[in-house]
């Protein structure tokens, strides 16, 4: 078969598939997923922690009423498990209330000590119910006397109620370990001195744009910098600064995120006031190298030459130290009264 | 106006056909024309060639959805330009959609000489078929329509690099679903 074969093959997708796609309406999530649960923490963490009685499960019971005790109080024990690569995977409890389930998952090293507080499904995590349903997946806390990291599933319905006999099928691939995350001033470079930009990458990869102004990028303009591997500063494992300079009158700023396939390395660049607020890039552009490994992002910023000594510059990263932990965790589970 | 209107005109070759045709579908043709080929005056004549096929085509064909068969006209007019063109590098968006998906081709998938492209095109409907509706939606707008990776990070409000780690995902969905089904031929 070739890629021919398949595109002729899409090019014969039903209508009513088509006809999704024209008429949907996308529903954009807060960004909440991660935030939540470390709020949650903060406010909660000084309150007391009621006394539960759930047998085995206590521990990630009690992680749970760190973050939210209406949704321990709620949960009812599913308990079914699965154990890969030395790590058992527990689905601990769930409930359902209208359109929203909450399912409580801890993840178990059982062979060893490879689990931290800094545990992450990634985005190597599916949930899968009998309708379409949008849901998110954030770490509850670990346990390190058990080594147990507990995870909490908030699933919503987009058009279905889920009732009770209803199973959801929850599988995860990946488990990210000894994450961190650092917020540096990046003395290394000069705004006051910076070189003019006479280095471009011919036809880079791109991978992707982000920023807060996306429409003012002119895709065929861009002019991205030949990544200076033999100058390059690492700012964090994983992470390096590989050029910067002036270039239509704009800053630019690329830094290397190292394999982020498997460490889920990625950050951003920023400058600081002099009132100490910060200004974020206009737009940044990514690039991956020759074996898709590692990913360029260079970062813009409508600012003259003249006008950055007023600027400090610096980077926030959230790197890994290490690979993912992997294996094929999966159990499907009904949902009961 | 009515699909099944325009359709009666093509069958009784009234060329209010083509007029309505095109003032229903044209700026639909021309948008997917437009991400696989890039270059506007491409799009353009590649958009203008399908008004004649289609013409052609109806009757004896009578499609189910004008909408649909209009579509694959536009993807099928804009590969042959592809062909054409290849050696120079031309179109970056049709460049790219072959990229990606060539990641969601088994390696060992061995069935070329009896591989009919309806049953690949069924397959391909099945797997639709499964996936949750959000990312059903989004592999027709990247795969189906061209739509670039960060129109689509922007509708549905993630970020470039998560709606592009979703793409493999789905991309790597695929290939194991085709796999399967190589295997099972």
């Amino acid at each position: 078969m070739t890629v021919e074969d398949l595109y002729h093959g899409i090019s014969e997708i039903q209508p009513k598939y088509l006809e999704e796609a024209d008429t949907y309406k996308a529903r954009k999530p807060a960004r909440w997923k991660k935030w939540a649960a470390a709020a949650c923490i903060c406010v909660c963490f000084g309150s007391a922690v009621p006394v539960l009685a759930a047998g085995d499960n206590k521990i990630a019971y009690e992680l749970l009423y760190m973050i939210s005790p209406s949704a321990a109080q709620k949960l009812k024990p599913v308990r079914i498990s699965c154990e890969d690569n030395g790590i058992k995977m527990e689905v601990a409890a769930a409930n359902i209330e209208g359109h929203k389930a909450t399912i409580l998952v801890s993840m178990q090293d059982v062979k060893g000590n490879r689990l931290d507080e800094t545990a992450d499904l990634f985005d190597s995590y599916s949930i899968h119910t009998p309708y379409d349903q949008r849901g998110g997946c954030f770490f509850a806390g670990y346990d390190e006397e058990t080594a147990t990291a507990t995870f909490m599933l908030e699933i919503e319905q987009m058009n279905e109620v889920l009732i009770p006999g209803d199973k959801i099928t929850f599988s995860v691939g990946e488990i990210l370990v000894g994450k961190k995350h650092s917020d540096l001033k990046l003395e290394t470079i000069d705004l006051v001195e910076l070189p003019v930009i006479n280095n471009f990458k011919a036809n880079p990869d791109i991978s992707g744009y982000g920023g807060m102004d996306l429409d003012s990028l002119e895709e065929d303009k861009i002019r991205l910098m030949e990544p200076d591997e033999e100058s390059a500063v690492v700012l964090e494992k994983g992470v390096a600064l590989t050029g910067y300079g002036i270039l239509d009158n704009e800053l630019h700023v690329q830094v290397r995120y190292a394999d982020i396939l498997e460490t889920d390395n990625h950050g951003r660049i920023y400058l600081k006031n002099e009132n100490g607020e910060a200004v974020y890039d206009q737009y940044s552009v990514s690039f991956r190298d020759e074996d898709g490994r590692d990913n360029y992002q260079e970062y813009i910023f409508p600012i003259p030459a003249d006008g950055l000594d007023s600027y400090e510059m610096w980077g926030e990263f959230w790197t890994c130290s290490s690979g993912p932990i992997k294996g094929n965790w999966q159990v499907t589970f009904p949902l009961t009264d | 106006m009515e699909d099944e209107q325009i359709i009666k005109w093509y069958l009784e070759r009234n060329e209010k056909a083509l007029k309505e045709a095109q003032n229903k579908y044209g700026s639909y043709c021309f948008g997917i024309a437009k991400n696989i080929l890039t270059v506007r005056e491409d799009a353009e004549e590649c958009v203008n060639d399908i008004w004649h096929l289609s013409w052609n085509k109806i009757p004896p064909v009578i499609p189910v959805s004008l909408k649909a068969f209009l579509g694959k006209l536009v993807r099928d007019t804009a590969i042959s330009q592809y062909r054409a063109n290849h050696a120079k590098k031309r179109y970056k968006g049709m460049e790219m959609l072959f990229d990606e998906l060539e990641e969601c081709i088994p390696s060992d998938f061995d069935v070329e000489e009896n591989f009919a492209h309806q049953q690949l095109a069924e397959w391909i409907n099945n797997w639709l078929g499964e996936l949750p509706k959000e990312d059903r939606v989004l592999f027709v707008k990247r795969y189906y329509y061209g739509d670039a990776v960060k129109k689509l990070a922007k509708e549905i409000g993630c970020t470039e690099n998560q709606m592009a780690q979703r793409m493999l995902k789905l991309r790597k969905k695929l290939k194991m679903f085709l796999y399967r089904k190589g295997v099972s031929v």
